[in-house]
């Protein structure tokens, strides 16, 4: 996405999570309350609740810890998956920063499958991509030293 | 159409501690009431995110495909994600194996605007107003 201003943010929050299903609505929580302090709008708080679930949800089923990163793709069952979220607040829009040290996953470049058949031909599950994309209003994603990093911005 | 009897009600609390913070944000109920006419009322209530999803999907599955027409209420549901969509069209396919129809009932407008993005409503009627079931349900 081009629209990614580099301006300081107002205010900015981070945490790390362990990548764990448990985990996520310790994320959700922390987000909302953050989102309350802010006083953001109720549609944005949802939108962000949405991605979050979507996204670390993702990362957790799929993205056990890469060994290290000249070798991105071995994976180290004893090193831990971590999550490690910043909220940055900015006057016009939320700016979610999502790492994680897990296996190469391009989120932003991932197929989107919205339910696009008859009921008897649909397969149950594969609509956490889609709804990602459909509920940030941009979406950025780098390979980094230490893994996956996704921006996404909400618009107030 | 009124309800006829309550046949079971199934508290699907999760473990409520100071520690748990899906519990602290409210449990996960399934409420299951039977209607007239062979229609089947599902009321969920609470957050079907990924854990409210697990705590109901067992169940809500042995129920659809136990059942021919489910009319799921998701009125007290404020959040879903993929999860608990994927809950919803595996009771919908467990129904349509029965011969009937699963049909979602006054969701949140955030709700509704998650299980429109995600095209259920080309497989699952949402409908508002449960006065005339029979014509929803063709029964």
């Amino acid at each position: 996405m081009s629209d990614f201003r580099q301006l300081a943010p107002n205010h900015r929050w981070e945490r790390v999570f362990s990548g764990s299903l448990t985990e996520i609505p310790a994320a959700a929580s922390w987000v909302e309350s953050i989102a309350a302090e802010l006083h953001l709008p109720e549609s944005q708080v949802f939108a962000i609740q949405v991605f979050l679930e979507e996204l670390m949800s993702n990362i957790v089923r799929h993205g056990q810890a890469a060994q290290d990163c000249s070798h991105p793709r071995s994976l180290d069952p004893a090193k831990p998956l971590l999550i490690s979220i910043a909220v940055n607040a900015f006057e016009d829009r939320i700016a979610l920063s999502v790492e994680d040290n897990g296996v190469p996953f391009n989120v932003a470049e991932a197929r989107a499958k919205g339910i696009d058949q008859p009921l008897h031909k649909v397969q149950p599950g594969g609509l956490g991509i889609h709804l990602i994309k459909s509920f940030a209003d941009n979406l950025r994603y780098r390979r980094t030293s230490k893994g996956n990093c996704v921006v996404a911005e909400f618009m107030a | 159409m009124k309800l006829s009897h309550e046949i079971e009600e199934t508290g699907l609390n999760g473990l409520k501690s100071e520690t748990n913070p899906a519990a602290a944000r409210g449990p996960m109920n399934l409420v299951v009431r039977e209607l007239d006419n062979g229609i089947t009322k599902v009321t969920l209530e609470g957050r079907l995110d990924i854990d409210g999803a697990l705590k109901v999907d067992s169940e809500f599955t042995k129920i659809a495909g136990e059942r021919k027409n489910l009319l799921v209420d998701l009125s007290n549901v404020p959040f879903i994600a993929s999860l608990g969509i994927r809950t919803l069209i595996t009771g919908a396919k467990a129904t349509a194996n029965n011969g009937g129809k699963l049909v979602l009932l006054n969701p949140q407008s955030n709700v509704e605007k998650v299980l429109r993005t995600s095209h259920i409503d080309t497989v699952l009627p949402i409908i508002s107003d449960a006065t005339d079931l029979e014509a929803v349900f063709g029964v």
